[in-house]
């Protein structure tokens, strides 16, 4: 493949996405001001990936990252799999102030985010 | 078409029906509401399949290819998605690159992917490394696009993100009310939320019932976004691929993460972070040090990483 155009103009690239960025942000208020730093936290396995929605079930003491929400009830089952990864090291960075952070939620959820199929 | 209701505690409404080629939902507050939330998201897909779709001969992106190495008008909406596509290219170093279209076609992803994964394996073609987003040439002024000869583009996730920030902005602004949707998993919301925000489910696929997703987590504004390699797949020669394409090799991303769900200002923000990720594989924790997103990646042997505040546990 031997491409032979030329780069796009910077003005107009520019104008293009400040356009796009009203066109689609128009009902969200931007996050301001916000400090944001990294943090990783190194969860305990995740059951989902490999071991099958029974992995959930399994008991464990740590913290969940895998949830059978049950929307009858207030709480959560929450387990871990049983591989011995479990454990946080903690935040190694720091929390994020961005205004779009998400919060851990014991609602019923209305839809489910993951690889689109 | 055959769409569904889900009457949601307390007082959301789901509707769902099959769209570009996955499922789109849209949930608001009022069940008065749900009608004609309903037909908006449905008119807004109509309009960027017909715009942005590299599997219809009708859609305007085709005409774009078919006119390649010449400057081509084209109409707001596929202005705007190129735009995001090569603005999200730039801003991901081109990890999520849009002229990745011929290399995934030579896959054997050239068709709706119920028909791909129906034909006979093919042998593996990857063409190296694609043209570079650098080649799209956008002028805004005039709304014109020129792409190299023989370069195809594929607008695919932010062409999607796009059409879920545009039809959540429209029906939101419509029926005066909090609105949320979702088109294939990646999430938009916009207006007042509900109480305790919109509670969604994150799971390996989308596909999965948010009663049984792995974390659930809740936003109040902008989008969440998951990039995954396990869904969309097909075979290949002697090989199972995917549908998310290094633009390096011209071939699928060696799969290092599960999924990767991230939050946004916009579903835009987050999938572009999402998509990005899988791309940059084992890099991806560094390379994501310059987002502000809040990002949680799950690798193939199931360690669950977070970056920039996702929550750690889910609420019990």
């Amino acid at each position: 493949m031997s491409p032979t155009a030329q780069p796009n103009r910077l003005a107009e690239r520019d104008r293009a996405k400040s356009r796009v960025r009203f066109l689609t942000r128009g009902a969200i208020v931007a996050a301001s001001g916000a400090t944001v730093a990294l943090g990783i936290v190194v969860a305990q396995d995740h059951p989902g990936a490999s071991a099958g929605r029974d992995a959930a079930n399994s008991n464990s003491s740590s913290s969940s990252t895998a949830v059978t929400h049950n929307s009858s009830s207030s709480g959560t089952n929450s387990g871990s799999s049983d591989s011995g990864t479990t454990g946080t090291t903690g935040n190694t960075g720091t929390s994020s102030s961005s205004s779009s952070t998400p919060s851990a939620s014991s609602s019923s959820p209305t839809v489910t985010s993951g690889a689109t199929s | 078409m055959s769409p569904t209701t889900d009457v949601l505690e307390p007082a959301l409404t789901a509707r769902s029906f099959r769209a570009i080629g996955t499922t789109a939902t849209v949930v608001v507050q009022d069940p008065g509401d749900a009608e004609v939330a309903e037909r908006l998201l449905a008119t807004e897909l109509m309009a960027i399949d017909l715009a942005c779709s590299r599997f219809r001969d009708d859609s305007e992106l085709q005409a774009v290819h078919a006119d390649a190495g010449r400057t081509v008008a084209v109409s707001p909406l596929l202005f705007d998605a190129l735009t995001v596509a090569c603005d999200t290219a730039e801003r991901t170093g081109g990890a999520v690159d849009p002229t990745v279209g011929n290399a995934i076609a030579a896959l054997g992803y050239d068709a709706d992917l119920d028909e791909v994964r129906a034909r006979p394996p093919v042998p593996p073609r990857a063409l190296g490394r694609v043209a570079g987003y650098q080649h799209v040439q956008l002028n805004a002024r005039n709304r014109t696009v020129r792409i190299p000869r023989d370069v195809r583009l594929d607008l695919g996730s932010s062409a999607k993100a796009l059409a879920a920030d545009r039809a959540v902005a429209r029906i939101a602004d419509r029926i005066g009310s909090g609105t949320l949707v979702s088109l294939g998993g990646d999430v938009a919301v916009a207006g007042p939320p509900p109480t305790g925000g919109w509670a969604i489910g994150v799971a390996l696929q989308s596909s999965t019932p948010p009663e049984e997703a792995d974390q659930v987590v809740a936003i109040r504004h902008g989008g969440l976004a998951s990039s995954g390699t396990s869904a969309r797949t097909w075979r290949v020669g002697d090989r199972d691929v995917h549908h998310i394409i290094n633009p390096q090799s011209g071939d699928c991303v060696e799969p290092y993460w599960d999924l990767v769900s991230a939050t946004g200002s916009s579903c835009i923000e987050a999938n572009l972070v999402a998509t990005a990720a899988i791309v940059w594989g084992e890099r991806a924790l560094d390379e994501l040090r310059r987002f502000e997103q809040s990002v949680r990646l799950v690798r193939l042997d199931g360690k669950v990483f977070f970056v920039n505040g996702w929550p750690e546990e889910c609420a019990a």
